[in-house]
């Protein structure tokens, strides 16, 4: 039989570039992966620490604060509300566009994608550094803005005008008689979105032109990797979706400085002040916002369920099951995706027949959800399951997506919404499906590509214990909120003592903050682990440790500039797990040339 | 090892489902509808509460089975060049389109079912084209106003002269144009309350005299600054309040609230009581709870339905509140 | 089913260069940020505005629809000379490739300038966001009523209109100071009542209470009061403010989707100027094609943008 890979050794040669040169100004697709990588954890940690804070208020409504006493010294060591009111914007806006976004098609998106097709590179790998470049003037202006004057955004993370818009008339400054935090801090919210979505703009223009044209010779389209087909698709939805984006802030920024009244309509008055002429449209911001931010949760899933989906085949030893139809649900999960952003807005004043439009596509959505599904347990049907803690963070991703999903249906049904629309009913969905399922994605592929990006292999043991106590605490934060919101519980309150029905879910929020604490010491465990792994894990031995037929594992660990020793060559699909006839191993590598019969059912 | 993780993910999912079969009787589920379309929402709550868990039991068992049946744990990660434990290709993958048709087709018939049964509440409640047809043709709605602000609700009934004038020809073309102008019209002796929304029924003769039935409600909703949310949990009711529009919000109350108490000089109106003489029920007590984040003050940014037992106790009520200043009635919290 | 023997086929992909897939994809995001300007455009245009209150005609806000159909031919032209210098590539004449350039640079800065120029009136006639007058009641008006009084003012120290309007100016300032004049009185009298009739069609009367966009003179007018000759009727080029329904939406709109056009444009002849300096050190031949074929497919996008734009805010 043909070798499968060729020794590790034996890197090209080639001149080192300086330190400088090498990890920070790198034009690498991998060195820029890991500097999102970095970055996401970094803000990881931030957006998490601002969720405890907000855990911890609504634990203990308007309690003295240990800790924080100094900060609210004019308000009796208690939290302001327009503090807490900025901490959930910002808990919000980190976690979304500074954590998962960047972590999905930044570091996963960078790392994956030449290496899974086979290039040596991106197709423009300045483009690529400016993407990573991009990204900084946004990290600084979001940090800026907890200094502002006013401090930092609180009008959520959607900014609804026009409690997000509204200012002072000329001469006045920027604050806001609305919300007193709407000032200098949300004009940089709104230029650090831009700068943040010009950055995901060339990298989606990128990834789609690599994925199209730089495929290895034989990497035809059906002998793509589901997360290449995932990474292709998420660019393709970003690339419809976020010019109209940057067109709703910028115009929400002209609101704001020089006196357009895009979103603000006429005669509205704030106390004994009258705003200026208006003319403009509130509701057109919603529309704007969620012909974005609904394809951008579909940005923030998909590519996660295309890597769940290489690490659940690979770890069961099975062909991924349904294969194109797997494919042919993210496309219809993108496609659908495009027209169902009015059920943000049931209850917003649009037309309701709209809604009823909105809600049928919405809930059609499920239906390619549902293949997928059905598909990852089909392919775990049978198999020679490996738990890993790469697997286990995959099918936890698998067992809570159903969750996630399956209460968006509550949702989607318009006479329900009504009654759950902003309550933690709500709350417990973004979770589901960006915590539980997003997040712990994230986990398992850095588990998985942790030996293939680092050259050494992270703690299993640990990485066991990560996953576990991730899993408990996390359904321990998130599930109750499901309940709170069918008792009612308002999102986006401070305090739950004001009226009748909210008072009584004290209790509950009280053992969710304590979960929602243990959730967050436990990823310290993952920190120490991803950290001390990089200088004392254990040594990959070999090239393709978690025997995995993708191309990636047929590069030299760690993958050299240029990436691959020999140009590889395709000559299968990427799922082909299985007992062979006349061969030794349960996997056939996509470069491997190996005559005789195959696993039937693969690749197609 | 598969074998423990197939129970860790069973016990999770278990103690996930059992919170859920708990919290109903923990006091934490929807508090009782008291609208006429309640039971609807609640009953298409039902039914994709059902189907919901249905999948949900079903995904999750099949995802724990196979993780105690096929994680077999004979090896934790690959040892280098030993081969795997071979399996013969199943025959289900060969024969994959059945499988795959199945579970394609059931949930989209499932999922059709879903979306089409909604449409009906829906458009009862917020089509406008069905107002009229909802709150019944020969009967007066009460007519208010609802301007938000931050962060409060400011309600504007009409005079009771004008509203019994109303209640009399139900059917006049002209009551009708004055119903729908209402919120363009400010009339001088208009009644301004702040944070109160009372409504009323009648007792109708049933067997045990107890039965009762709400007169409609029709709330024209509008804000003067920031987004607000009319959101009045109890009766199923959630309207944005959108800056530079009037939008009209419409229910049936099925159940009073409010009872009359005299005490010496002053007439009282107290929520939350079944009678003059009992306690108060939480369970009574009607929160107009601000639903969309308008300011530091969104979370307290809270009205009070009051739901009267009687015609007669609401105009007395509204008789009253239109003689006392500053729009505040003899009752406000 | 795949077969192991299947030789994998060469090199994958579509037979375009990745530079012009790119540039394709990249204006496929162009043409969605453009779709939200011009849709946002068209929302506010024909959501609020009524038969009585309608939206700014060209003319109202000072828009020559010559000057944009000038400009329109100027970006057309432009077109055609970057295919010129694409084919004159082809045929291996460098030198004539770069005339063309020079062409398309020149008619490109033809555009700003132009556009320039129609800004600039803009900004005279103070059609900004956010400066318009649209309400005469409320404080608003008093603050037009001032602004007015500035305005002739200046024309009464500087002159600048004909005999006629110089003198209803002095009559109109007069008035102002005596404290004799609302508002809308100031505003009927700069832009004369048969203008404002004209521009409101349907504007007999108004009954409902929430019109109030703009305090037209009928409302409170007798309805046989006289008519009166505005001052802009006498001479156009006055320099006075009036009162404008949606001229603020109007302005914010315009200005948004035009200077983001012209922000386009800049950028094409950016790299225009790169290839002119790219020539003049020599290093510009038939090897540039490629970067001369996709700068012009972004040339002909920014050029269809125009085409777009120019109807929609001239002529409709
Ligand atoms: C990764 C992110 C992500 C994902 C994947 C989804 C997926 C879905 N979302 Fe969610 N959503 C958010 C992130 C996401 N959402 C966020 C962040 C918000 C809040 C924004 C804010 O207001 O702040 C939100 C809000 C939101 C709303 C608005 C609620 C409101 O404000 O009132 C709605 C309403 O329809 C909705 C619906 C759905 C649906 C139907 C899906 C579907 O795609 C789910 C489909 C999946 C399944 C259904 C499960 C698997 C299927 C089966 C097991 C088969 C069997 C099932 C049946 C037959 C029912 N979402
Ligand atoms: C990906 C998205 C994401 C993630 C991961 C999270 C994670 C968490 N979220 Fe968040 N959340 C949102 C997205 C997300 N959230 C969104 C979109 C909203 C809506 C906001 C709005 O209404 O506008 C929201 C709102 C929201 C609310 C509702 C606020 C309100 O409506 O009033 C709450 C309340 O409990 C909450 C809690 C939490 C908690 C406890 C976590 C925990 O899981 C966090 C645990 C993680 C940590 C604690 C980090 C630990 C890491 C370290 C300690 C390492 C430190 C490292 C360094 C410093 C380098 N979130
Ligand atoms: Cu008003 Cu929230
Ligand atoms: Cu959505």
């Amino acid at each position: 039989m043909s070798v499968g890979h060729p020794p590790t050794t034996a890197a090209p040669a080639h001149h080192e570039p300086s330190f400088l040169g090498k990890y920070i100004f790198s034009t690498d697709h991998k060195i820029i992966g890991m500097q999102f990588l970095f970055t996401s954890i970094i803000f990881l940690g931030l957006g998490g620490i601002l969720a405890l804070l907000v855990r911890i208020q609504l634990a203990w409504p308007h309690a003295e604060i240990p800790i924080l006493r100094e900060w609210f010294v004019d308000n009796g060591g208690r939290m302001t509300e327009s503090f807490y009111n900025m901490l959930f914007s910002m808990h919000a806006t980190v976690m979304i566009f500074f954590v998962i976004i960047p972590f999905l098609t930044g570091a996963f998106g960078n790392f994956t994608i030449p290496l899974m097709i086979g290039a040596p590179d991106m197709a423009f790998p300045k483009l690529n550094m400016m993407s990573y470049w991009f990204m900084w003037p946004a990290f600084v202006l979001i940090l800026a803005s907890f200094y502002a004057e006013g401090g930092a955004p609180a009008a959520g993370w959607t900014s609804y005008p026009t409690l997000s818009s509204i200012t002072m008339p000329a001469g006045e400054g920027l604050h806001s008689p609305a919300a007193p935090n709407s000032g200098h801090g949300q004009i940089f919210w709104l230029l650090s979105l831009t700068c943040v979505g010009i950055s995901s703009m060339m990298g989606s223009v990128n990834y789609i032109t690599t994925i199209i044209n730089m495929r290895a010779p034989g990497m035809t389209l059906y002998r793509m990797p589901m997360t290449i087909w995932a990474m292709f698709i998420t660019a393709i939805l970003q690339a419809f979706a976020l010019p109209v984006l940057t067109v709703a802030l910028i115009y929400q920024s002209l609101d704001k400085s020089i006196g357009t009244t895009f979103f603000l309509p006429d005669g509205l008055t704030f106390g004994n002040w009258s705003a200026g002429p208006g003319g403009g449209q509130t509701l057109l911001w919603q529309h704007l916002f969620w012909f974005y931010s609904h394809p951008a949760v579909y940005i923030m899933i998909l590519p996660a369920m295309g890597m769940v989906s290489d690490i659940i085949s690979t770890f069961a030893r099975r062909p991924l099951f349904g294969y194109r139809a797997m494919i042919y649900s993210i496309a219809g999960i993108a496609g659908l995706g495009f027209i169902v952003w009015g059920h943000h807005m049931f209850q917003s004043g649009m037309d309701p027949r709209l809604g009823t439009g909105f809600m049928i596509a919405t809930i059609m959505i499920a239906l390619p959800s549902a293949v997928k599904v059905f598909n990852w347990l089909g392919t775990v049907y049978r198999g020679d399951i490996q738990f890993t803690t790469a697997m286990l963070f995959a099918l936890s991703f698998v067992a809570l997506f159903i969750i996630g999903g399956l209460s968006g249906i509550f949702m989607a049904a318009t006479p329900v919404d009504i009654y759950i629309h902003d309550t933690y009913f709500i709350v417990g969905h973004i979770h589901y499906v960006l915590f539980t399922s997003s997040l712990m994605g994230i986990f398992g592929a850095i588990y998985y590509w942790f030996p293939k990006m680092f050259g050494r292999f992270m703690n299993e043991f640990w990485g066991k214990v990560h996953f576990a106590l991730t899993f408990v605490f996390a359904n321990g934060v998130f599930f109750p909120m499901h309940i709170l919101g069918t008792a009612g519980m308002r999102r986006r309150i401070p305090d739950l003592t004001a009226t009748a029905f909210e008072s009584p879910l004290l209790t509950l929020n009280q053992v969710m903050t304590i979960s929602a604490i243990l959730l967050g010491l436990t990823q310290l465990i993952f920190l120490a682990n991803f950290l001390l792994s990089l200088f004392l894990g254990k040594q990959t031995t070999e090239r393709n440790p978690w025997h995995s037929n993708t191309l990636e594992w047929s590069a030299p660990t760690p993958p050299p500039h240029g990436n691959f020793d020999v140009p590889p060559v395709v000559y299968r699909g990427p799922y082909e797990y299985g007992a062979v006839p006349n061969r030794t191993e349960d996997y056939l590598p996509q470069t491997l040339k190996f005559d005789g019969p195959v696993p039937a059912a693969s690749g197609h | 090892m598969g074998k423990t993780w197939a129970v860790f993910f069973a016990v999770n999912m278990i103690a996930m489902a059992a919170l859920c079969f708990a919290a109903p009787a923990m006091g934490m589920w929807m508090p009782e509808g008291v609208s006429t379309h309640a039971h609807d929402v609640d009953f298409l709550f039902d039914v994709i509460l059902w189907i919901t868990a249905f999948f949900f039991f079903l995904t999750e068992a099949i995802l724990v089975v196979f993780l105690w049946k096929y994680g077999c744990g004979c090896k934790e990660a690959p040892a280098t060049g030993v081969p795997g434990f071979l399996k013969p290709i199943a025959p289900l993958i060969d024969t994959p389109h059945k499988v795959e048709m199945a579970w394609t087709i059931v949930p989209a018939a499932i999922l059709l079912y879903i979306a089409f049964a909604q449409i009906g509440t829906w458009a009862n409640v917020k089509y406008q084209s069905r107002r009229q047809q909802f709150l019944g043709e020969d009967k007066t709605p009460v007519t208010i106003e609802v301007s938000a602000r931050q962060f409060e609700w400011r309600m504007r009934y009409p005079s009771a002269e004008r509203f019994r004038e109303w209640l009399k020809n139900p059917n006049d073309s002209e009551v009708k144009k004055d119903i729908d102008a209402f919120p363009r019209n400010p009339h001088a002796d208009d009644v301004h309350v702040v944070n109160e929304l009372h409504v009323f029924g009648e007792p109708v003769k049933g067997p045990d005299m107890d039965e009762w039935k709400g007169n409609p409600v029709l709330v024209y909703l509008s804000t003067r600054d920031v987004l607000h949310s009319f959101n009045l949990p109890q009766f199923r009711v959630k309207q944005d309040a959108v800056p530079g529009k009037t939008i009209p919000v419409w229910f049936v109350p099925t159940k009073p609230n409010t009872v009359k108490i005299e005490s010496g000089s002053s007439t009282m109106w107290l929520d939350g009581r079944r009678d003059a003489k009992g306690e108060p029920d939480r369970m009574l007590i009607w929160d107009i709870a601000c639903a969309e984040l308008c300011g530091w003050g969104h979370w307290r940014m809270i009205g009070r339905v009051y739901v009267h037992r009687t015609q007669d106790d609401f105009l007395e009520w509204l008789e009253q509140a239109g003689k006392s200043e500053h729009g505040r009635t003899a009752m406000t919290r | 089913m795949i077969h192991a023997n299947d030789e994998p086929a060469v090199p994958m992909g579509l037979p375009l260069p990745n530079g012009k897939l790119a540039m394709w994809l990249f204006l496929v995001t162009e043409i969605m940020f453009f779709t939200a300007l011009i849709g946002s455009y068209l929302i506010y245009r024909n959501g609020q505005p009524t038969a009585s209150q309608p939206w700014p005609t060209p003319h109202d806000v000072h828009l020559a629809e010559w000057i944009g159909a000038v400009n329109t031919f100027v970006l057309i032209c432009s077109s055609l000379t970057v295919v010129l210098a694409l084919w004159s590539l082809h045929v291996g004449n460098s030198k004539r490739a770069v005339q063309y350039i020079g062409v398309t640079l020149a008619l490109g800065c033809v555009f700003l300038v132009i556009k320039a120029y129609e800004y600039q009136q803009k900004f005279a006639h103070g059609i900004l966001p956010g400066r318009v007058f649209e309400k005469l009641d409320s404080p608003h008006g008093y603050k037009y009523m001032r602004h007015v009084q500035e305005q002739l003012e200046h024309i009464e120290k500087h002159g600048g209109v004909n005999d006629k309007a110089k003198k209803a100016c002095a009559e109109l300032l007069a008035d102002i100071r005596a404290g004799k004049l609302q508002p809308k009185d100031v505003n009927e009298r700069v832009r004369g009542t048969k203008s404002i009739k004209e521009t409101n069609p349907g504007k007999e009367f108004i009954t409902t209470k929430d019109s109030t966009y703009v305090d037209l003179p009928e409302r409170s007018r007798p309805k046989d009061a006289p008519m009166v000759e505005g001052i802009l009727e006498m001479d156009t080029h006055a320099h006075l403010s009036y009162s404008i329904p949606f001229g603020n939406m109007w302005a914010s709109c315009y200005f948004a989707m035009t200077g983001f056009h012209a922000l386009h444009v800049f950028g094409g002849l950016v790299v225009f100027a790169i290839m002119l300096v790219m020539a003049w050190r020599g290093r510009f031949g038939p090897q540039n094609a490629q970067m001369v074929e996709v700068t012009g497919l972004y040339w002909h996008f920014v050029d269809i943008v125009w085409i777009f734009l120019f109807p929609l805010l001239y002529l409709v």
